[in-house]
């Protein structure tokens, strides 16, 4: 369904996808700073108690998903879909597309047909 | 009265749809306070639905058994012109300018669409807690929770709100409510039914299915679904059996089995001792049981709290403000517009799966992380594979407990994953699986049992599952309802 190829700023995130040099403490599998660091590739502003909190949180869940390491998959494919699958092509042909101002009653800041958004270049 | 019966009293002209439409919203008005199942009732539009309906049942004209039958759509699946808000701030005003194909095979099978249902914020959490709007009350007891995700589809059936009800099941979001609420839910196999226009969470995932108050419903309402849409690519060609047709064949020689790994990890006994009832009464009825094992049962939540908030980062980047739903005010550039309209309009869990999804895919830890789940999945997938060539069907728990109190597992991600411990595998190996009454513990709370099936084996879940209802109908237990109290009808 082409749900996942639209991601703003993908490209940027995945320019930035190194992870920062800091490691983790001893006893931590992800810490505060790439907490941080997630958080700005996923776009999500976090508050102070957010970042405490998630840290934490995400500390138990990766430790609980951990497990996993137990199991040899050396031999093993991945499945990304479990009931085979083939790619599905359809009939290249021009159809209608939703009209424009249908699309636009949904647009926050719509404005002359187009979706207006804050400055994206730097001012010089 | 379910909608079977219903449908029968229709065509037969005892009632009007008109006059049942108008029964299913006094409902609402005189319960949904308590239960608070509905984030939007489409009365104005069920009522010109029902008198459509009744237009046809006079003409005797493209009359189905879902004609002028009441039903609830859980508020992720679009619906053109009416809100659609999957229970999050970020899409609280977001009106889809279509409707999934599921709505509109609905619409055109004549059924009246009576409003959308809460759920956990994108369906993501197992008691209906994380909606952004509010909470949604077991209506058996309405100090617990109703399950979760699709709980508020699952508490308006067993409300009597709704004759019947979609959900969506990514991990377990409609056979853990199902359980909780007493009622009949059903995840069909990955690409049975079509997912154009639900609001994606994990796409490899997710499968849209029906609620209902009992098995020969849950066949009509997935009759009605089933089936290929060009518009979802994984949706699968090919035909859809007759369901209903295939409930009265019995259980004689069926091969049930028991995955003993189902019955050690903390169950609690009032669980344990529903689902070997209802073994037995299969078992009684003509099946025979086995013990099987699916020994990788115990990685079912490292396995999927990987993979489902992998595809969940993913999914949820298109929510930035820029085309529709909520956008944050006073952004001095488009980068901190995105990342404040996300901290503002997403809650606690969608925020907690995001980072964990977007961890397990970055650089660095994709390998270690979702690479290692996806291989994971196979186990899974060629676990029930040996698991099938034994039986025709695996019977198991739904959920390790009955339906726990609001609030008891809000602040404990990890102790709310693990409700969604035995409904996973079935999401994993994209499989057919539904949850049934089984009984009641002392106290009155519905427990659930599950099927799961081979791929394409609906019709097998509904044969058994229906054996094992008239077993237990036989004494009485089907015939209980929810005790609510009833506000006054105002004018």
């Amino acid at each position: 369904m082409g749900d996942q190829e639209r991601n703003p700023g993908a490209a940027a995130a995945a320019k930035e996808a190194a992870v920062p040099a800091e490691a983790p403490a001893a006893a931590s599998r992800i810490s505060a700073a790439e907490v941080e660091h997630v958080a700005r590739l996923a776009r999500l502003e976090l508050s102070p108690e957010e970042k405490v909190r998630f840290t934490t949180q995400l500390n138990a869940i990766l430790e609980a998903v951990d497990k996993l390491k137990a199991l040899d998959t050396a031999q093993v494919e991945p499945t990304a879909y479990a009931v085979p699958m083939q790619n599905v092509f359809r009939p290249d042909q021009v159809r209608p597309s939703w009209p424009r101002e249908k699309i636009l009653q949904n647009a926050p800041e719509p404005q002359d047909g187009y979706f207006r958004v804050p400055r994206i270049m730097e001012e010089e | 009265m379910p909608a079977h019966q219903l449908a029968e009293m229709l065509r037969r002209r005892q009632i009007s749809a008109r006059e049942l439409t108008e029964a299913v919203l006094a409902r609402i008005e005189a319960v949904d306070g308590q239960v608070q199942a509905y984030i939007t009732v489409t009365a104005d539009a069920a009522r010109r639905m029902a008198d459509e309906a009744d237009r046809r049942l006079a003409a005797g004209e493209g009359v189905t058994p879902l004609t002028g039958i009441p039903v609830a759509l859980k508020d992720n699946l679009c619906w053109d012109g009416v809100r659609t808000t999957c229970a999050s701030r970020i899409l609280h005003n977001f009106v889809p300018p279509y409707s999934a194909t599921v709505v509109d095979w609905l619409i055109q099978a004549g059924a009246v669409i009576v409003g959308k249902t809460n759920l956990d914020e994108f369906a993501m959490g197992s008691s209906t807690e994380n909606s952004a709007f509010f909470v949604t009350h077991n209506p058996w007891d309405l100090s617990r929770v109703p399950g979760g995700s699709s709980g508020g589809s699952a508490a308006a059936v067993a409300a009597g709100e709704a004759v019947l009800a979609l959900g969506s099941d990514t991990g377990g979001s409609i056979r853990q409510p199902a359980a909780f609420c007493g009622v009949v839910g059903m995840k069909p196999t990955y690409g049975r039914v079509s997912r154009f226009g639900l609001v994606a969470f994990a796409s490899s995932l997710d499968q849209i299915g029906p609620f209902a108050r009992d098995v020969e419903d849950t066949a009509l309402l997935l009759q009605a679904v089933a089936g290929h849409d060009p518009l979802d690519s994984t949706s699968v060609n090919r035909p859809v059996p007759d369901y209903p047709a295939a409930l009265r064949q019995g259980v004689k020689g069926l091969r049930v089995g028991v995955p003993r790994e189902y019955f050690v990890q903390g169950i609690d006994p009032r669980v344990e001792q529903a689902v070997r009832g209802a073994v037995a009464r299969l078992e009684k009825l003509g099946a025979t049981v086995t013990e099987i094992s699916l020994p990788h049962s115990e990685y079912a939540i490292a396995t999927y709290y990987l993979i489902a908030p992998a595809e969940a980062s993913s999914n949820l980047a298109r929510y930035d403000g820029v085309r529709y739903g909520y956008r944050a005010q006073g952004a001095p550039d488009v980068v901190a517009m995105f990342s404040r309209t996300r901290a503002e309009g997403f809650g606690a869990e969608v925020k907690r799966r995001i980072m964990l999804g977007t961890y397990a895919l970055s650089s660095g830890y994709y390998d270690a992380y979702y690479l290692k789940a996806q291989k994971v999945r196979t186990l899974f997938v060629q676990d029930f594979q040996q698991a099938f060539q034994q039986v025709d069907i695996v019977v198991a728990p739904t959920t390790p407990t009955p339906p726990f109190r609001i609030g008891e597992k809000a602040d404990d991600p990890l102790a709310m994953y693990l409700s969604d411990l035995f409904t996973i595998p079935a999401n994993l190996a994209a499989l057919p699986a539904m949850s049934v009454l089984a009984g009641f513990t002392e106290e009155g709370l519905p427990l659930g049992v599950q099927f799961i099936g081979p791929h394409f084996a609906e019709e097998r879940l509904l044969q058994a599952a229906y054996a094992l209802e008239q077993d237990l109908a036989g004494e009485g237990v089907m015939a209980r309802r929810p005790t609510l109290p009833v506000k006054a009808a105002t004018a």
